[in-house]
């Protein structure tokens, strides 16, 4: 399940973009500045404040990103690409710009929750953990409500399906989209910052691994809807849990395969879902 | 009128991109010195890196920009196409890996040139990827964008596996393949430098490519599907699926042949860092060019420089080379907001920017 | 509110774009209790006045005065609006993906206000009891209903925001006759309720059956204005269409209807040919039908009965899921959305030019050729435009469709499939297209024509088909008999 928070995380922010109508690809390089930022702040503040600057610094990036895809109406993909590369590559020239080979920094304890925790196999599963995940399961919930039972979420749904029909309605589509995308942004810094205060209690480069595309597959996967993308989360958590059974155990499959597996399952999913469901009908596109 | 079109394509088209390149570097400088370093001592030894001496210029920057040219030839035919080709990286490395497999296993056939049959196996190998890639967007509708991204991952874990496993070297010690025997290896230009002539080669390609985009019905089918996919269908009766595979097919055979000449030409064996992402870099490449083959040769050797310079800079200032990489993704994000820029300078300036249409540009 | 006092006054309306005036000194008084009924044919202007009036458009001179709210206000054509009148569009504005009762959330409501399906049922439902509208159930999704159920739909948003006047555009152009004069007859009984209805359409019997006033436009200036009762069909007409009577009979096309066109060649022929696109959904089924050489084929159809389906499998630019369609040459098509399926906005005309025969074409391209090309079919067809290298989009209308046309039958094709290919041009455009329709008959070609216009058909066609629910039947030119079939009550 620890190895689900940061997909989570981040799907769930890429879900709210896409439901908008806008595939943010860039959120692996939000992941890598989110990582590197609350490595620095956790130092001194502690692991909490770490995942705020995390997602703090993930609406900043974001913003970039919506400035270029809102008001400038740039290609979508070329502007992720792009936010992609930076993040990379400013977490990575950052780190050593800073010099921070530090020591590893204290991550967040698992929080037990009365009475459930003791439920047998599921209590373990899901009232033992770091309250990021608490928080991811809990943000879940509430995408789910607003986009179902809130006027945002229908606006936001329109957005993404049918454009013209919210600008007759005498409604913004760009501070919608803009929103959402910094939601993303935010869930993506965060889901970052779990990386560092979460799980490794280091900074290394290249550690998003490619997070970022995931959560986008999970969105796909799960056809865009919140229980899809939670179903689709947990797979991909217990693909990635594999890694470290397999090591466990000495087993001696090539560690790269097992690596290279979720990609590898990604792809032999996604046509199965082809159908089942609803896309965005304008995901990618400024919906003149 | 001709003459002046010329002049005034080369405006819209050449002088934004300078600006941009000389606003990046500024960017850079001050990114450096904010960071504690002598700004103008880490760009001085950039810059000799990069143009300093005619080894930094051929072995450093013009073998650097030999796989950015094949790359951003592949971002550049498929993005013209309409179809968005992240992939190039993942295309390039299996390109690598096949090119690496066919020079340690097949046999030297005399008579038959060594190099033509690893490139060869590279193109195959990037076009069997991105062809994947192909396969899932026309028979199960799986968008391009994702499939090509979760294909670079699956590719670069791929290579890792290979160099640990089945190609790794005799005496299993380093994560890296055997060097490919001399009978295939691309050849260099010139004694003493470590330009191959993959070099001359994209030249070629690029000035093929820019023949039929503009002349040829081929081309003048791969810029309608991508202007205009439904009178294409609809007007012109072209099977837009099936010509949005065959582009992306091309796209991945340049990207293989990039991998590939990247190894026989340049690193002989196959190991995990074999690209410092040139296939995201190439899609600055493309985009700075705006997608032409020629203008491409030009962003490629300017990416080169900027690599080699990152190279020198890390070397002799102690300054990340990573930042060129914030330089290309600046780059792309300069490209991206410049018409916006532009169209709100004629709104606020409109003296100096007469309305017309820039035909040449869309093209 | 007072039953007949004035609702709406327009003064001296006058609108230009560019160098072309659409609307030019109108005047216009709609009272409360009446159906006002705004005539004239497409390009006349009424669409234009129309959205001048709803204050979603500035006039370049005159006034928009609504009564009942007080001066200076009122004249302000944006709060007149918001507050005063509701326009319902001709395009459908709801989004198919959510259901009716998310749709009416959609258009009201700050952001971060509870969406309540429950309170918005309610609404509906005392709509409904207010003013009789049928409404579907508010949990359908929008894209699962009738076309007569969503234009209900998007009435009913325009109801909710308690309009005094209710505009509607061209209401019944996707209806069945029968649905039609259902919401006709709504539209009555609401007005008669002390509202003010303002309709604007190009349908003269639909201002003989259902109107109490009727202004008709031509040319961007008021024809006639006069209240139902006293006028008749003869006097609109000449009203509409002046001197220049559109629809003459075409002594061309009775000949032919005389002489029969049976013994002539069959140049594209439908062999039970049916359709289902790649979701299962079946457009057209067993579809039998010859267009011979030198005649007009009409083909009439409501929204979605299957016509844009027929037309493509008999130009061939969709192939038959069964049966057999069997083209003696390529078919020359000129499709309804120009700019998204005939011509590349950006591209320049050499270039769209070049676009028809493109996936046959081999070897290297001359611009020379395509430039003299291009600009003989141009001059041939009178498109106007500086040179072959202006990009296709800065064209107007009409001049795009006259240089699609112009592309088409370059070559002198043996058949011509043409969809709507009138459809929002002007009235000399709008002439100049059915001529080239007319010569290409005359030629000896043959021709699949679609309007949406049932007088251009009879003016047009040698014979007439229409489209019900995939079907196709053959109907006699006569108004009537289309009509039913349209409705699938023949």
């Amino acid at each position: 399940m620890r190895a689900a928070v940061p997909l989570g995380l981040a799907a769930m922010g890429e879900l709210v973009v896409q439901r908008a109508g806008v595939i943010n690809i860039g959120i692996e390089g939000i992941l890598a500045v989110g990582a590197l930022v609350a490595y620095v702040v956790a130092e001194s503040f502690g692991p909490g404040v770490a995942m705020g600057a995390g997602a703090a610094v993930g609406i900043v990036v974001s913003a970039v990103f919506a400035v270029l895809v809102v008001r400038v109406r740039a290609h979508q993909v070329i502007a992720g690409t792009a936010i992609a590369m930076l993040g990379l590559g400013l977490s990575a020239a950052g780190h050593r710009l800073l010099d921070h080979s530090g020591p590893a920094v204290s991550t967040i304890t698992a929080v037990d929750v009365p009475l459930l925790a003791d439920l047998p196999v599921l209590g373990r599963v899901l009232f033992a953990q770091q309250w990021p995940f608490y928080v991811m399961v809990a943000g879940l919930g509430v995408v789910a409500w607003t986009l179902r039972r809130t006027t945002l979420g229908v606006v936001l749904r329109a957005c993404g399906d049918a454009p013209a029909a919210v600008r007759g309605a005498g409604r913004s589509i760009d501070a919608v989209r803009a929103g959402a995308i910094m939601f993303g942004g935010a869930c993506a810094g965060a889901a970052g910052a779990f990386l560092v205060v979460g799980q490794a209690g280091v900074f290394v480069e290249g550690m998003s691994a490619g997070r970022g595309f995931i959560a986008i597959a999970i969105v796909a996967l799960g056809r865009w809807s919140v229980p899809g993308v939670a179903i689709a989360t947990v797979i991909f958590g217990l693909a990635s849990s594999l890694q470290f059974a397999v090591q466990a155990l000495g087993a001696t499959v090539p560690y790269n395969l097992v690596l290279g597996a979720p990609y590898a399952l990604t792809l032999l999913l996604l046509p199965l879902t082809r159908g089942a469901g609803s896309s965005p009908r304008v995901l990618g596109s400024h919906g003149e | 009128m001709r003459l002046l079109g010329a002049a005034r394509y080369f405006a819209r088209t050449t002088l934004p991109a300078v600006a941009v390149g000389a606003g990046l570097i500024g960017i850079l400088g001050v990114v450096i010195a904010l960071a504690g370093h002598d700004a103008g001592d880490a760009l001085i030894s950039g810059a000799q890196a990069a143009f300093g001496s005619s080894d930094a210029l051929i072995s450093a920057t013009l073998k650097r920009a030999t796989p950015l040219m094949w790359l951003g030839l592949a971002v550049a035919v498929a993005f013209r196409a309409g179809v968005l080709n992240i992939g190039a990286e993942g295309q390039f490395l299996v390109g690598a890996v096949c090119a690496s497999a066919a020079g340690l296993y097949l046999p030297e056939l005399p008579g038959v040139g060594g190099p033509l049959i690893v490139l060869a196996a590279g193109a195959l190998g990037g076009m069997a990827w991105a062809g994947s890639a192909g396969w899932l967007l026309r028979r199960h509708g799986v968008n391009e964008v994702v499939s090509t991204l979760l294909l670079n991952l699956l590719a670069s874990q791929l290579v890792g596996y290979l160099v640990r496993g089945p190609l790794q070297e005799p005496s299993r010690t380093y994560p890296q393949s055997s060097a490919v025997p001399e009978y295939f290896r691309v050849p260099l230009l010139l004694d003493g430098y470590r330009l191959h002539a993959g070099f001359l080669l994209a030249i070629l390609a690029a000035g093929i490519i820019a023949l039929l985009t503009y002349r040829h019905a081929i081309g003048f089918r791969w810029r309608v599907v991508g202007l205009g996919p439904l009178a294409a269908e609809s007007a012109g009766l072209i099977d837009v699926g099936a010509t949005r595979v065959r582009v992306l097919l091309l796209s991945g055979a340049f990207a293989g042949i990039a991998g590939a000449g990247e190894l026989a030409g340049v690193t002989y064996s196959l190991f995990e860092g074999l690209s410092p992402g040139y296939g995201y870099t190439a899609i600055a490449v493309a985009l700075i060019a705006r997608l032409h083959p020629i203008g491409l040769l030009a962003s490629a050797i300017a990416f080169g420089a900027l690599g080699a310079a990152g190279d020198g800079m890390q070397r002799n200032s102690g300054v990340p080379a990573d930042l060129t990489v914030v330089v290309s993704a600046g780059a792309i994000l300069a490209v991206l907001a410049y018409p916006y820029v532009r169209a709100r300078w004629a709104v606020m300036n409109p003296a100096t920017d007469p309305p017309a249409t820039d035909r040449a540009a869309n093209a | 509110m007072s039953a007949h006092g004035p609702a709406l006054e327009l003064a001296g309306i006058t609108k230009r774009f560019g160098d072309t005036t659409a609307v030019e000194g109108v005047d216009l008084r709609v009272n409360f209790g009446a159906v006002h009924v705004l005539l004239g044919e497409n390009g006349a202007g009424k669409t234009t006045l129309l959205r001048i009036a709803a204050g979603l458009l500035p006039p370049d001179e005159g006034r928009v005065v609504i009564p009942l709210t007080s001066s200076a206000a009122a004249a302000q054509p944006s709060t007149a609006g918001a507050t005063r009148i509701s326009l319902v569009h001709q395009h459908f504005s709801a989004v198919p993906a959510l259901t009716v009762a998310e749709n009416v959330a959609l258009g009201r409501g700050g952001l971060l206000s509870r969406f309540n399906p429950g309170a918005i049922a309610d609404e509906l439902a005392a709509l409904h009891r207010e003013t009789g509208l049928v409404l579907p159930p508010p949990n359908t999704r929008v894209a699962d209903l009738e076309v007569a159920e969503q234009q209900r739909v998007e009435i009913a948003k325009a109801l909710l925001k308690r309009p005094g006047i209710l505009m509607l555009d061209e209401p019944t152009s996707t209806l069945s006759p029968d649905a039609g004069r259902d919401l006709y007859r709504w539209l009555g009984e609401y007005a008669a309720g002390g509202h003010a209805v303002v309709v604007v359409t190009h349908r003269i019997s639909d201002a003989l059956a259902f109107g109490t006033d009727v202004t008709v436009l031509r040319h961007g200036r008021v024809a006639l204005r006069a209240p139902r009762s006293a006028t008749n069909e003869r006097e609109l007409l000449d009203a509409m269409f002046g001197a220049e009577l559109e629809f003459a009979p075409d002594p061309a096309s009775a000949d032919a209807a005389a002489e029969g066109t049976d013994g002539r060649p069959v140049v594209i022929a439908l062999r039970g040919a049916g359709y289902r696109d790649d979701r299962g959904v079946e457009h057209v089924a067993n579809a039998t039908l010859d267009i011979r050489a030198g005649e007009i084929v009409g083909v009439a159809g409501i929204d979605r009965s299957g016509h844009s389906a027929l037309l493509r499998l008999a130009a061939g630019r969709i192939r038959p899921t069964s049966g057999s369609v069997v083209r003696g040459s390529t078919v020359a098509f000129v499709p309804e959305d120009r700019l998204r399926d005939a011509l590349i906005g950006e591209l320049s005309l050499e270039e769209n030019f070049l676009l028809r025969g493109s996936a046959e074409r081999r070897g290297w391209v001359s611009s020379a050729e395509g430039r003299a090309k291009t600009a003989a079919a141009m001059s041939a067809y009178a498109v106007r435009a500086t040179d072959t290298l202006v990009p296709a989009a800065e064209l107007s209308g009409g001049n795009q469709q006259r240089f699609v046309l112009s592309r088409e039958l370059a070559d002198q094709p043996r058949a011509l499939v043409a969809e709507h290919p009138t459809r929002g041009l002007d009235a000399r455009s709008g002439g100049f297209v059915r001529q080239a329709l007319r010569s290409m008959r005359e030629r000896g070609g043959a021709v699949l024509l679609y309007s949406a216009d049932i007088d251009e058909l009879l003016a047009m066609a040698d014979r007439i088909v229409v489209c019900h629910r995939g079907r196709v039947i053959a109907v006699s030119r006569d108004r009537a008999a289309i009509a039913r079939a349209m409705a699938g009550t023949a």
